[in-house]
């Protein structure tokens, strides 16, 4: 079923990413997102402090640094020493960014619905609907017209890690559309780093998908058969609602004059005349508001708007999944250039009747024609020729063929990566006879190869992306398939991962709860742009291969597997508690499971090392649903990872994975944060003790609210100076009723106008947020005593 | 919709009837509508934008024949009504004198000390954003913000003197409602601040903006100089639900901006209404001082209506009612005031209609006077 289903709705375009980078370094750890707060013991290195911070801070942040300013810990942490990365601004390529997402339609370059299709094979170009525009949109702000959707990074240090928040997916106008509201907001899925090693994060793809009830859609039909027939068919096949699904690629920088208005910069280059420039341009859009200027990302999209099930995933593809297995060669013919044999993407795959549909949207790599060109464009790599088909134990039988000119960019456009096969009785019954594999067709003598293979099971969590308080108690549910179909009574192992850095995307370490002090990365003082991170397992398990990476983020170039080296480790206790503590993250659990078994692991390393760890297990109903649920105790980025037990044994839980590996795990990246009562009754003290005075609301404004909670996201997120600059007393009392709305805790789960702060906020700070707006502005300070018991009556 | 077209056409039939006689409007005592306020609600009825722009014209004369003042200008500020430290504040007629740094300016200025300055101590919009100069306004004036003020007549004032409602002590201890004599009036000003940059003035004066005395403190500091009036938001209590009219210079996309991102010209959305258009022409032909001064438009029925000034309301025209915004102004000993930024679908909006009665149970209502918000206690 799925968008592989019919009735389809294509649609083609370019996304624009506009996050506030300063608090996403990649580089530098700027940011202690764990605590939500400038990091002052890494600022310390640059003798800036709380006190000094308004006046040196963002003059630091937008200065270019040399690799000889920084601390020795940040060069330590894998792929943070390439030379060529320096000299690194702390601010980035977007400082003024304000989490903005969406399509984008900017003079000749637009985003729109481009055919469809009532079934396979009979395209439709000839629509009232085609041509005209779509768009993913945000929340009204007193008006309304929508704002933008927007995307955070809920877990920056690790591969699935962006949710994408929105109100509406809106297609076409007034006369002849689609309206979809929101039920389930998205998180990016299959995010291939892999790819990276082809060239740099332009090579790498992701996919997007969310679903909407039928009472979630308005529909204005007008003259589009298709929107009709979309509309006949999702009642006539009893189908859940609809399906959006989309991938986002090609992913390009500093194209500021090209989709946007805003003044080109040139971010990526080390010169001094670029940077200076850079410097020059942040710093007037930090003294006034309006020399602002965003420079956002820009990906190019294909999207399908299809038919939802239950039973289906909302927010990740569902249905038999095949996953790469062996590299294949690929050729780049336009222009020439020789590029390693690389492994494809995912392929989702569904036979409907007599009808074969396959899901290549992020399947196979592509590359920019013309990486010079002020917008790229792409082809996909010639990967060869293809046959898939069916394995019963040693034996492969090939039921449809396809090759180069099935799944070249001009075929990828028009279906947005879809491809469809008509099949015989005889092929539906092969196909139903055993697991689904991809193969590459080699000249003989050569053998096939297999590039890609059904995975058994897929389990995805409804709720993942999910923010949760310290002490708040949450249950998450997992849908399991296996080969596609829900999986009843299925069991499934939980265990929690961790990302040891709070900079880069990192490999994954089991959450444990001892002082295990296994080598965490090997440094080389000689060149720390070699150092790598180490992966150690449980005795018995597979070992794990470690790989040098070249970069990280939007640096990535490339990843390669590396001998075990001969620098010397550092163990991971002896870098947290040591120099590496202002970069270093705390792998303790921040869950804690109900029902959780703790047991006791021993390392393959030479000390044999003793881990302590908790897993819990929980078995799917009927409709292969399980239920998993735990208490947050501490803050962090816990990213739970699940393992079905299938057959006899026990699942594996291995101690460590590395990053490539995780775009085909089964992962839910959470954000537990901080609570802090003593904030709470910092904040009834100081009241308490100022109340009567003259200038009290300054006196509170001064030495509690802006410094206790407000100066850090003043500082991250610059872009607020324009709307309510958070170090102005009369400009935050004077939207006081904006901020009480905004600042809600409802808002933080789903509205995308809870950006930017207040995503970050911790529970006691809202707390404190909300007490000060609500009893004291809101009443104009009246010159009465408050309590703890106040917090209760919000 | 046959009947609305209906109305909106006789509307503006009416005004452009009304309009020719414009210039007979007597402004003597017109700020307690005449001998006979039933006369004005007759009027008023047959062409609400008449009498709106008689009052603006009224408005717009000198207070007296000597003064360089114009009525308005002589309104009581309301940073004289409500005191720091909840004081009661002294007579209508008396004004506050000017900071000893301000006069210093002036003087420094060549600027004429008998003539009025206003403090324009205010920036933000009641959703709590600015409004940005740009475009055409010089470089040191990007993206600073337009400036505000709140003025009121001497009915308004008695009254909040009467019921000592000038501080949040009385305020909090109100047992009643509020409810203000029909000869209450509220003034709510823009202002482009000029500064001190002649040409600059000038090209302001060319494009027809009325210039002022004004100045502002920031950081500390007193910033003075001059300002040129963008818009003005004039309401009475004529009508129960008063009568909401508001003006605003027809250049005023020149020199403010959006928050869009890049910026672009700030317009208004909402007006002229077709009802207003005619009446502008009329008026504007016969007050030269006046002509680049439209009339947006004006409410006083307690209906779903919308209407903003691009100076007052800029980024949230199309959810602006002046009506039904201010109907919510109310205090709760326990809440506060009353919260109009409406939680709608994850999103902010504000109210185009009155609310029902029952979402204030637990407030006292302030009679449509949300000046009254700037009360402080007494400590």
């Amino acid at each position: 079923m799925s968008v592989l289903n019919f009735p389809r709705i294509y649609l083609n375009g370019h996304m624009f990413w506009n996050p506030p980078t300063a608090n996403n370094n990649d580089v530098f750890p700027l940011y202690d997102a764990v605590n939500a707060d400038i990091n002052w013991p890494f600022m310390s290195h640059f003798d800036i402090n709380a006190t000094n911070a308004p006046t040196q801070l963002m003059p630091w942040a937008i200065k270019p640094l040399a690799m000889s300013d920084l601390p020795t810990y940040v060069l330590q942490v894998p792929t943070n020493a390439n030379p060529k990365t320096y000299p690194y601004m702390p601010a980035e390529w977007d400082l003024f960014g304000d989490n903005a997402c969406g399509t984008v339609s900017y003079k000749g370059t637009r985003s729109t619905i481009i055919g469809g299709e009532l079934q396979a094979n009979t395209y439709i170009t000839e629509d009232a609907l085609v041509g005209r525009d779509y768009q993913l949109l945000g929340n009204p702000f007193g008006s309304n017209a929508p704002t933008a959707a927007r995307f955070v990074d809920v877990s920056p240090w690790q591969n699935t890690f962006t949710a994408l928040y929105f109100d509406k997916l809106m297609l076409g106008d007034a006369t002849c559309g689609l309206t979809l509201n929101r039920q389930y907001r998205m998180m990016d899925r299959f995010l291939n780093f892999n790819w990276g090693a082809l060239g740099g994060l332009v090579y790498v793809t992701t996919t997007w998908q969310s679903c909407f009830p039928q009472e979630n859609l308005e529909w204005v039909i007008g003259d589009s058969a298709l929107l009709s027939n979309l509309q006949q068919q999702m009642k006539l096949q009893g189908a859940k609602g609809l399906m959006f699904r989309f991938s986002t690629y090609l992913t390009c920088y500093d194209r500021n004059g090209v989709f946007n208005d805003f003044p080109y910069v040139n971010t990526r280059s080390n010169a001094p005349t670029d940077t200076a420039r850079l410097q020059a341009m942040y710093q007037k859009g930090l003294d006034n508001v309006s020399g602002i200027f965003f420079n956002p990302a820009y990906s190019r999209t294909a999207a399908t708007l299809g038919l939802w099930f239950a039973d289906e995933y909302p927010t990740a593809p569902a249905g038999l999944r095949l996953v790469p297995v062996a590299a294949v060669p690929i050729i780049q013919t336009s222009p020439p250039r020789d590029v390693a044999p690389t492994k494809l993407g995912v392929v989702s795959a569904q036979v409907t009747g007599n009808t074969l549909s396959l899901d290549l949207t992020n399947t196979f790599p592509f590359y920019p024609v013309d990486a010079t060109a002020p917008i790229l464009t792409a082809e996909k790599f010639q990967a060869g020729d293809y046959q898939l088909g069916v394995r019963e134990g040693d034996q492969f039988t090939s039921v449809v063929d396809f090759g180069y000119e099935q799944y070249r960019q001009c075929a990828f456009d028009k279906r947005s990566g879809l491809l469809d096969f008509a099949l015989n009785d005889d092929n539906v019954k092969a196909l139903q006879s055993g697991t689904l594999e991809l193969q590459r067709k080699s000249p003989a003598p050569a053998k096939p190869v297999t590039a890609a293979a059904q995975q058994t099971w897929t389990a995805e969590v409804i709720e993942s992306g999910s923010f949760i308080d310290v002490g708040d108690h949450k249950t998450l549910n997992i849908m399991v398939q296996k080969n596609g179909v829900p999986a009843a009574n299925t069991t499934l192992w939980v265990a929690e991962y961790g990302n040891p850095y709070m900079v880069t995307s990192s490999d994954y370490y089991l959450a444990f709860s001892n002082a295990a002090n296994f080598t965490l990365f090997y440094d080389d003082p000689t060149d720390r742009n070699f150092n790598q991170a180490n992966l150690p397992q449980f005795n018995d398990a597979p070992p794990v291969s470690n790989y040098l990476a070249t970069g990280s983020g939007r640096r990535l170039t490339a990843l390669q597997n590396v001998h075990r080296p001969t620098s010397t480790p550092v163990g991971y206790l002896d870098f947290l508690n040591g120099p590496g503590k202002p970069i270093a993250v705390n792998l303790q659990p921040c869950l804690a499971f109900d029902a959780g078994v703790y047991v006791t692991g021993t390392l393959n390393d030479n000390q044999a090392t003793q881990v302590d760890y908790s897993y819990v297990t929980t078995t799917t109903d009927a409709n292969g649903i399980a239920q998993v649920s735990f208490r947050a105790v501490t803050p962090g980025f816990p990213t739970l990872r699940f393992f079905v037990k299938d057959g006899d044994s026990d699942p594996a839980i291995p101690f460590s994975f590395p990053l490539p590996q995780a775009y085909i795990d089964f992962l839910t990246p959470l954000r537990v944060l901080p609570l802090d009562m003593q904030l709470q009754q910092d904040f009834i003290n100081y009241w308490n003790t100022v109340y009567k005075n003259k200038d009290a609301a300054t006196e509170l404004w001064e030495g509690f609210l802006y410094p206790r909670i407000l100066q850090t996201f003043y500082y991250l997120y610059p872009i607020m100076n324009k709307y309510m600059p958070l170090n102005s007393q009369a400009r935050v009392e004077g939207a006081i009723d904006q901020l009480i709305v905004l600042i809600s805790k409802p808002y933080q789960e789903e509205s995308t106008l809870s950006m930017p702060i207040t995503r970050d906020m911790s529970q006691s700070r809202r707390a404190v947020l909300e007490l000060w707006a609500k009893k004291l502005v809101k009443r104009n300070y009246p010159p009465q005593q408050l309590k703890m018991s106040d917090y209760d009556n919000l | 919709m046959r009947r609305a077209i209906s109305i909106t056409v006789l509307s503006a039939l009416a005004g452009l009837a009304q309009a020719q006689n414009a210039n007979h409007f007597d402004c003597s005592n017109f700020l307690q509508f005449g001998a006979d306020i039933n006369k004005t609600r007759t009027a008023f009825a047959q062409s609400p934008e008449t009498m709106a722009w008689n009052w603006f014209a009224c408005l717009n004369q000198p207070s007296t024949a000597q003064s360089s003042n114009l009525v308005w200008e002589t309104m009581k500020p309301s940073d004289q009504v409500y005191l720091p430290n909840g004081a009661p504040p002294g007579t209508y007629d008396s004004s506050a004198p000017l900071p000893a740094a301000v006069v210093t300016q002036a003087k420094a200025q060549g600027m004429n000390l008998s003539r009025a300055f206003h403090n324009l101590n205010a920036t933000q919009q009641v959703d709590g954003l600015i409004l940005q100069m740009g475009g055409a306004v010089p470089d040191a004036q990007q993206g600073n913000p337009v400036r505000f003020q709140l003025l009121m007549g001497k009915d308004t004032f008695d009254y909040i003197v009467k019921n000592q409602v000038y501080n949040m002590n009385g305020q909090a201890a109100l047992a009643n409602d509020l409810h203000f004599p029909p000869t209450a009036w509220e003034l709510k000003a823009a202002w482009l601040w000029i500064g001190t940059d002649t040409t600059y003035q000038q090209t302001l004066v060319n494009d027809g903006y009325y210039i002022a005395q004004a100045y502002y403190q920031q950081d500390g500091k007193y910033q003075v100089g001059y300002a040129a009036l963008s818009g003005l938001h004039v309401v009475n209590k004529l009508d129960s639900s008063w009568v909401w009219t508001t003006f605003e210079n027809i250049n005023n996309s020149k020199y403010t901006v959006t928050n869009a991102a890049p910026a672009t010209p700030m317009t208004n959305t909402t007006g002229p209404t077709p009802a207003a258009k005619p009446v502008n022409a009329s008026f504007q032909a016969s007050n030269p001082t006046l002509s680049k001064y439209e009339l947006i438009g004006v409410e006083f029925q307690p209906i779903t209506q919308v209407l903003a000034n691009s100076q007052l309301e800029s980024a949230f025209q199309n959810t602006s009612s002046c009506l039904a915004c201010h109907s919510t102004a109310a205090y709760s000993n326990d809440d506060g005031y009353f919260n109009f930024a409406l939680n709608k679908g994850g999103g902010i909006v504000y109210p185009t209609a009155p609310l029902p009665a029952s979402d204030f149970d637990g407030y006292k209502k302030l009679d449509f006077v949300w000046s009254l918000k700037r009360a402080q206690w007494q400590r």
